[in-house]
């Protein structure tokens, strides 16, 4: 799983001279969301855990 | 670390997209359109501040918030500043600038830490042409990716390319 974005860092060089800076920030939403397939082998996961109970009370 | 090169061409936008970070070259004026369209619609990123309406402006300031993003010092930064548009001080093309821009007075060293964790992130750099800069992404303490460049950019001259 990818990890998000939580903060960024500009080193510029010589700003005292010419000026760096940034603009335009450009953000996705949260992320992190599990994929479908994730979702799937979890749910497979859990429906064979329930019946695997069910057999042996 | 998912992605990191040193970026001698045109460097424009500092990037990190869900699966690598980078801070894409300039090739040419399409391709970074290109590159900005790619951001917006593939990877649902929106932009979320252009500084516009940030006050005050011209101000040093020990901190800023902006755009659900806060803006600190670091290294040899003391101060940030969003400076309004007009200033001839940038990188040669961008004088007098025409947006507001997120710098300081000294270097600009200074981290943004996001409210909410975001993927992807960019943002544009305007350069000084002076040495190496980079842009660092981080996920707590990990870092996701790096680049630098040394050239200046005229950004706003991006979308009419």
């Amino acid at each position: 799983m990818f990890l998000p974005v939580t903060s960024f860092r500009l080193d510029g060089n010589l700003g005292g001279e010419l000026n760096t800076g940034i603009d335009d920030i450009l953000l996705g939403g949260p992320a992190a969301v599990p994929e479908a397939s994730d979702a799937l082998l979890v749910g497979t996961g859990l429906f064979a855990a329930a019946r695997r109970r069910g057999r042996h009370p | 670390l998912l992605w990191e090169a040193p970026c001698n061409l045109h460097p424009h936008r500092a990037l990190c997209f869900r699966d690598s970070c980078d801070v894409r070259c300039r090739i040419s004026g399409r391709y970074l359109v290109q590159l900005r369209s790619r951001l917006r619609s593939r990877d649902d990123a929106a932009l979320v501040d252009n500084f516009e309406s940030f006050s005050p402006k011209d101000v040093n300031l020990p901190s800023a918030v902006s755009g659900g993003i806060t803006y600190t010092p670091t290294g040899t930064g003391t101060n940030v500043v969003v400076a309004s548009p007009g200033y001839t001080n940038f990188g040669a093309g961008v004088n007098p600038t025409t947006t507001s821009i997120l710098t300081a007075s000294g270097n600009e060293d200074f981290v943004g830490v996001l409210t909410s964790p975001a993927s992807p992130s960019g943002f544009d750099v305007f350069l000084n042409g002076l040495g190496p800069a980079s842009a660092t992404f981080f996920n707590g303490a990990t870092l996701l990716g790096r680049s630098c460049s040394q050239r200046v950019i005229t950004s706003n001259s991006l979308d009419s390319q």
